[in-house]
């Protein structure tokens, strides 16, 4: 595939926290100084499209062509930014942000973004009041979407599926916090980490020189080796289970194998009518085993809210047990001790698991694998491994050859 | 003459690289740390088994003993790539006895071979587990119409519950034999790729058929 460097575009300065409210003009600013240059940019192709060019065909005859806008290979937050949604939001359907997670074989109404544009320009009057508590849940930010006024384009189906960013970057990241999060006790952690370290050479798996903790910064790559050898060296360090170990056990098992055998089948370079099929059951044998690794899913948030719970709830009890301490022996009281640590674990294991979620993007981006095979006949071509190689190729080392002095134009150049 | 270790002339052949010449089997036996007795048992078994195909080689222990033997240290295995028929990536399976391979430990590495239909070892479709033990060349000098025979020895692992996935965990297992002899040699035309196997426990090892995606369609 070949990739051509069209232009070099200034990254804007990014916002966060209180930042973010604060700079909201800055904010606009950005998403109309990056509208301009996609005007700029896709406005030859707009012309094309409209009057059709004459292009040389693959069985050496011309034909009249329009060629149209079809795919936008980028990771999410990039998406994010050019259709106008939110870091939450899905690009390309309307699921809310709370169902992510949630029953994957659902489908979602697909974002239209013209009638969201049409609805903004002429609202009717009962609706003009309700457009931002309308838009809010989706995560549209109205206006900012670069594709929306293209012809023949519509802009939620420029989504394509990303195995880089989100299977190997992000899901299998999550993942491995979930095992390590899972391998509670030492014997286990210090089998997996054995195992980790011992991995044998193979043709096209690179060997790790270092335990997984000490990993600062994976690379895809790494995470695809990583997707290639976990399932086998997990279930090598669960692999005597007492009775009370092997329902958890299982479940964890099953849970990581159907997230490897996905990220596998979705390399195919194509299909055959069975794998679809495939990649629709390992999501829903993971929805199903997936509440094994819910405690592992808690955010800093939920584990200081159970701390700040945990905190009142013993000074509540060290209260009520001084004023019955006068009429209990020293006898009744460790057990009364026990009883209450019990509770407050029970307590704070509850708001946990109440707490926690599975709902995030990439989790989400799951359920579309299937259909996407179908369609598209292949995921694996839509990875930005490649556009993130010809980065590395035509500008990082291309700035390296540079003098540094108006480094843009040489690497345009080069 | 060599002897064919492929079906089609097409396919590119299996092949041992990095030769050296040992002597007669009994040096091999020494630079392997193995028994002559058992190496020439094993040798005896496998001229049995071809003897029906083509008998090139002696059945007597004393002639073969003087054969001219070359130990190699890696085979290179053209395997197929997965759903691209025409492209065929070589595998090099190593196997360098006692001696370190590049400033690491000594390489043994893990292969599959056929060995009958695939009705057995359940899902591993007929396909044995083995470890590469050693290389060798043999030549037999006292026949024009013989000529060389490429060889493996392997020890071969038994497939644990009949070759059936594992529930929990989704993995075939495999394990030493507990009665009866493990070695074998095998022709190298038999061999058909590497196997990626991650020990589990005492004498069992896991085979993880998720390491490439043509295994990954294979055994599933």
């Amino acid at each position: 595939m070949p990739i051509l460097l069209v232009a070099l575009l200034v990254v804007p300065p990014k916002f966060s926290g209180e930042s973010a409210r604060t700079h909201e003009a800055q904010r606009q600013t950005n998403a109309d100084v990056l509208r301009t240059v996609f005007d700029l940019v896709l406005g030859p192709l707009q012309q094309v499209v409209q009057e059709g060019m004459v292009m040389d065909c693959a069985d050496g005859k011309t034909g009249l062509c329009f060629p149209i806008l079809s795919g936008l290979n980028a990771d999410h937050a990039k998406h994010g930014a050019l259709h106008g949604v939110g870091s939450k939001s899905c690009p390309k359907c309307e699921v809310p942000c709370k169902e992510h997670g949630g029953n994957l074989l659902k489908m979602y109404e697909t974002g239209d973004y013209i009638l969201y544009g049409s609805k903004v320009l002429r609202p009717e009057p009962v609706e003009a009041a309700r457009i931002p508590e309308c838009f809010h849940p989706l995560g549209v930010k109205i206006g900012n979407n670069v594709f929306a006024g293209l012809d023949r384009v519509n802009p939620a189906h420029l989504h394509k599926p990303d195995l880089l960013h989100n299977i190997y970057l992000g899901l299998f990241k999550q993942m491995m916090d979930w095992v390590e999060g899972f391998l509670k006790q030492p014997k286990q952690q210090q089998a997996f980490e054995d195992h980790w370290k011992e991995i044998l050479p193979y043709p096209g798996l690179s060997v790790p020189k270092k335990a997984d903790r000490e990993v600062t910064q994976w690379q895809g790559k790494e995470r695809r080796n990583l997707g290639r050898c976990i399932s086998a060296i997990l279930a090598s360090a669960l692999r005597n289970p007492d009775s009370s170990q092997y329902h958890d056990f299982t479940s964890s098992m099953q849970c990581v194998s159907v997230l490897v055998d996905l990220s596998l089948m979705a390399q195919y370079h194509s299909h055959t009518p069975d794998t679809p099929v495939y990649m629709e059951r390992y999501p829903q044998t993971f929805h199903r085993t997936k509440k094994i690794f819910l405690e592992c899913r808690t955010s800093k948030a939920t584990r200081a809210e159970a701390n700040f719970q945990d905190r009142d709830l013993r000074e509540l009890m060290a209260t009520q047990r001084a004023n019955e301490v006068r009429q209990n022996t020293a006898a009744k009281h460790r057990p009364q001790v026990d009883q209450e640590r019990l509770e407050r674990a029970s307590h704070c294991t509850e708001l946990i698991r109440r707490k926690n979620h599975f709902n995030f993007i990439k989790m989400h981006s799951l359920s579309r694998f299937a259909s996407d095979g179908r369609h598209f006949g292949s995921i694996w071509m839509y990875s930005t491994e490649i556009g993130e190689q010809a980065h590395m190729e035509q500008i990082k080392e291309s700035y390296r050859r540079s003098n540094k002095n108006e480094a843009a134009r040489q690497i345009l150049s080069q | 003459m060599e002897v064919p270790t492929s079906s089609s002339c097409c396919v590119p052949r299996r092949m041992l690289k990095d030769c050296t010449n040992i002597g007669p089997l009994s040096g091999l036996c020494r630079a392997h740390e193995m028994e002559y007795c058992d190496m020439m048992e094993d040798m005896l078994r496998f001229i049995k088994q071809t003897a029906a195909d083509d008998l090139w080689l002696p059945a007597d222990p004393t002639e073969l003993g003087l054969f001219p033997v070359e130990g190699s240290i890696q085979l290179e295995i053209p395997v197929s790539e997965f759903r691209k028929a025409d492209v065929l990536p070589i595998q090099l399976a190593r196997c360098t006895c006692t001696k370190a391979f590049r400033n690491s430990s000594a390489r043994k590495e893990w292969v599959c071979f056929q060995t009958g239909g695939e009705e057995r070892y359940g899902d591993l479709r007929g396909q044995a587990v083995a470890r590469l033990l050693a290389l060798l060349k043999i030549r037999n000098v006292l026949s024009e119409a013989a000529g060389v025979y490429r060889l493996a020895l392997v020890r071969v692992l038994d497939p644990i519950k009949g070759g059936r996935f594992h529930m929990a965990s989704g993995h075939i297992r495999v394990g030493k034999r507990s009665t009866g002899r493990d070695m074998r040699i095998v022709g190298i035309g038999a061999v058909i790729g590497q196997r990626y196997v991650i020990p589990s426990g005492e004498r069992k090892w896991i085979v993880n058929h998720r390491i490439d995606l043509q295994t990954f369609n294979d055994i599933y």
